[in-house]
């Protein structure tokens, strides 16, 4: 960990505040991201994210010292983030049919054929389609995939931060990506 | 028909960047002749790429002194001034 970001929580022992101001300023985003990615609702993950500061801020103590902080920061997101999705109702699965429909599933939303529209739109587009493939994830190959995939983290770290051993983090990676393989296959994107 | 196990983790290998020079290349002549794990390995590629290229959002504003906020008073001594 950089002497910078240590002093500032020696700092926030003490009680200084700006020292805090300046943590979350400096991991916002990415603890922001991997709510974000996460739950796949802004509004959610804003509330996540603060909490998993909040969280931060009051157990600034039991932090060691000697480890990674964004290790220990993101840990703190990741379960967060897990206990929502645990807690709120589990997402409408994509093969199960939509009630009250004939056939019709989440799938076919995605899979209209259509020419590309204007590259810029194409991106936000593709961006919510990703998005909601996510979604479909169980949170344990979703956390996986995210630390991996968007937020570029080593197994090492992912290992860390998801409490598991290294092989069990690659056997997640693995497993999700290829459910999100056959997922992106069958709504094959305009 | 799928092809063994084993060209299934060596694809797993290589997009790990884990397997050696000549594991890829054993792929590379793999999926020359076979369209299955060609396939396969194409569509793993580009649903990583999709996912890698997801980015990041802006994180939504004032977000540090909401947080600011509602942090709580810590049982600390007052610092010296």
């Amino acid at each position: 960990m950089s002497d910078k970001v240590k002093q500032l929580i020696l700092r926030v022992r003490k009680g200084d505040h700006d020292a805090f101001a300046k943590i979350v300023e400096f991991y916002k985003k990415p603890v922001y991201n991997i709510c974000l990615r996460m739950v796949g609702i802004p509004q959610e993950a804003e509330d996540l994210a603060q909490d998993a500061f909040l969280r931060a801020y009051t157990n600034i103590d039991r932090y060691e010292l000697d480890k990674k902080f964004s290790t220990w920061l993101y840990r703190i997101a990741t379960n967060l983030s897990i206990d929502y999705l645990r807690r709120k109702k589990p997402a409408a699965y994509l093969d199960s049919e939509v009630p009250g429909t004939d056939g019709f599933t989440m799938y076919s939303q995605f899979s209209i054929d259509e020419p590309l529209p204007e590259e810029r739109v194409v991106d936000q587009e593709t961006k919510e389609w990703v998005q909601y493939e996510i979604n479909q994830l169980p949170p344990k190959y979703r956390s996986a995939i995210i630390l991996k995939y968007i937020e570029d983290l080593s197994l090492k770290e992912i290992s860390e931060i998801l409490d598991l051993p290294v092989p069990t983090v690659k056997t997640r990676i693995h497993r999700g990506r290829e459910a999100l393989r056959k997922r992106m296959k069958r709504s094959k994107k305009r | 028909m799928a092809c063994s196990d084993e060209m299934r983790k060596l694809i797993g290998r290589v997009l790990d960047e884990e397997a050696s020079i000549s594991e890829r290349h054993e792929l590379e002549e793999h999926i020359q002749t076979c369209s299955n794990c060609r396939e396969h390995y194409k569509e793993l590629l580009s649903t990583l790429h999709l996912i890698k290229n997801i980015g990041e959002e802006p994180v939504p504003e004032f977000f540090t002194q909401k947080v600011m906020a509602r942090l709580p008073e810590r049982r600390v001594s007052p610092k010296m001034s």
